[in-house]
């Protein structure tokens, strides 16, 4: 068996800000989240359109117009748009 | 190896041919020691283990892993992370780390014809015989009595120092995440230098 250290930190940086292999991604404070499932659920397709992106800090208006901050956050980016997944795991 | 369950991966990780386990277990100012020596490099592992009790994440054990990018930097999920700070996962509360470099691109050490065998060491007035064997090194209480290699004790590796400094080599012992510099004296016999940075250790080549 052989190791490559240039191809497991490729594969780090390729992969840090979405889901690998697992096919899962976590927000803190929140559940794991399939990605596949999550794109069902919210009817993103074709599914290879869209991908996973993990945000830190990232800071949008509430119910009440009140600027919050989050902590984590994850977009689903696709076609020309760009959907917010906060820590409770809806868009 | 694919896996998210991090006992599972420890124990995979400890078995290869190549892997060293720099650190079992060790608390953070031991790994830092380590780390800032720069032993790790791209590409090795750090296992998180949170010290069992009532309030231990998971209820204790290996609960996060994380690969270096850098000799003292990170890369993880599932919060995500490349390129942070080693401690970003954990700070030392609670937790204590484990550090498994793969050594198959390990460069030859110079001085391992000099190191070969028994050595015997004296730290805080008491003799240590140490074994030096091609980066890997072993230590006992008990004078040996043969020359071939105990395979018994503690062990640890040693390494070319990566970082500057007037020392021969270094030797991360495994089990306390305690750092030895040593320089070989002139004579090619005689070892002398530091135990984690401060205190004395010295000694002398075994004939046997």
């Amino acid at each position: 068996m052989s190791y490559s250290r240039d191809a497991a930190v490729d594969y780090a940086r390729r992969n840090w800000n979405t889901n690998c292999h697992d096919g899962v991604i976590s927000i803190i404070g929140g559940p794991i989240i399939s990605v596949e499932a999550k794109k069902r659920q919210l009817g993103l397709s074709p599914s290879s359109d869209w991908k996973i992106e993990w945000m830190r800090k990232y800071r949008h208006s509430d119910d009440r117009g009140n600027m919050v901050e989050e902590q984590e956050a994850a977009n689903f980016v696709g076609p020309g748009v760009a959907l917010f997944l906060c820590r409770d795991g809806m868009a | 190896m694919k896996t998210d369950y991090v006992p599972w991966a420890n124990s995979f990780l400890r078995g290869l041919s190549f892997s060293k386990v720099i650190a079992d277990e060790v608390s953070q100012d031991r790994a830092t020691r380590i780390i800032d020596k720069q032993v790790m490099k791209e590409g090795d592992v750090i296992l998180y283990f949170a010290v069992p009790g009532p309030d231990a994440e998971l209820g204790g054990g290996y609960v996060h892993s994380a690969i270096f990018v850098s000799p003292t930097t990170i890369s993880c999920h599932t919060i995500s992370r490349f390129n942070e700070d080693w401690t970003a996962p954990h700070d030392g509360a609670g937790f204590r780390f484990t550090l498994i470099h793969f050594g198959h691109d390990d460069p030859p050490i110079p001085e391992d014809a000099t190191l070969a065998g028994w050595w015997e060491m004296n730290w805080r007035g008491t003799p240590y015989f140490y074994f030096f064997e091609r980066g890997r090194a072993w230590y006992t209480k008990n004078r040996p009595s043969r020359s071939t290699n105990p395979k018994l004790g503690s062990i640890g590796h040693y390494f070319e120092p990566r970082v500057a400094t007037t020392s021969d080599f270094l030797i991360c012992w495994k089990e306390t995440g305690s750092v030895e510099e040593l320089s070989i004296g002139q004579d090619r016999q005689s070892l002398a230098g530091r135990w984690n940075g401060s205190e004395q250790i010295a000694g002398n080549k075994l004939s046997l």
